[in-house]
């Protein structure tokens, strides 16, 4: 053939590469079916909300499902791998299969005002406090100066 | 047509937040197809370059955060993703076709024409 290399040559090459980069026979973060710690999280407050960003690239939202239930938020949903009829599989790094975070918050939340946006892969989900849990800053009344 | 494909990678640059994307890479007839996750990058971000056999895929991805949001959980950084493969078998640099959508680049590198098998006509 043109110019490609032996197949047991390139067998090598690619189990080396395996071994350094992923180990040598977990090429996919899939477990038992379940991908693992996917998606990762990024996790912030405001005085008003908390705000969760997930890395979660090839789905739509229409694929993601969001709970949210007190101070708890999930999301969850499941990944296409690619399948095996289109071809040989050389690398298998991204994760695939069915995934699951749950997010526990020091405060309730309040899901009727919960927004989700999603944009190039990348989730993001204001979650704003409920009333009460707000805190309220308090003016103090300077005592000296009252007759 | 199986282990025609011979991919050997270029160390990972470390410096200034490079991070290394998550590839599938599969194959088919000599045709390779890649998908990468390269989440947060707008389409105009992402460089796509293909010289000598070299494929290197490059994508910068601005801050979503102000410099000083106090982060409760972080599990990813935000940066640059940079990939470079090197291939054995020959492509057909004017017929790749590259697409991105929710954050997922699809490279598609057809084979080159006279790197196909061809059945060659005997003349009487």
């Amino acid at each position: 053939m043109f110019g490609i290399s032996h197949p047991r040559r390139w067998q090598s090459e690619m189990d080396r590469l395996f071994e350094g980069m992923l180990g040598p026979q977990a090429p996919r973060w899939v477990q038992g079916g379940m991908v693992n710690n996917f998606p990762p999280l990024a996790l912030w407050e405001t005085p008003e909300s908390y705000h969760v960003e997930a890395e979660i690239p090839g789905l739509t939202l229409e694929d993601i499902d969001i709970f949210v239930k007190d101070r708890e938020v999930t999301i969850s949903g499941r990944l296409q791998g690619v399948d095996s009829d289109q071809g040989t599989l050389h690398r298998g790094e991204r994760p695939t299969g069915e995934f699951k975070r749950e997010i526990r918050l020091p405060m309730p939340l309040d899901p009727d005002k919960v927004e989700a946006k999603l944009s190039h892969g990348v989730l993001t989900l204001d979650l704003p406090k409920v009333e009460t849990a707000k805190g309220r800053r308090i003016a103090v009344k300077d005592g000296s100066a009252s007759p | 047509m199986v282990g025609s494909c011979s991919m050997a990678e270029t160390p990972k640059v470390d410096s200034q937040r490079v991070y290394v994307p998550h590839v599938d890479i599969i194959e088919k007839e000599g045709d390779v197809v890649l998908y990468v996750n390269l989440p947060g990058a707008a389409s105009e971000s992402i460089d796509i370059q293909y010289e000598d056999g070299q494929l290197t895929i490059e994508a910068s991805v601005a801050d979503r955060q102000s410099v000083g949001t106090k982060y409760l959980l972080r599990e990813y950084g935000v940066g640059r993703f940079r990939r470079s493969f090197q291939l054995a078998n020959s492509f057909d640099a004017s017929r790749i076709e590259a697409s991105y959508r929710n954050g997922v680049l699809t490279l598609k590198l057809p084979k080159a024409e006279e790197a196909k098998p061809r059945r060659i006509e005997v003349k009487a």
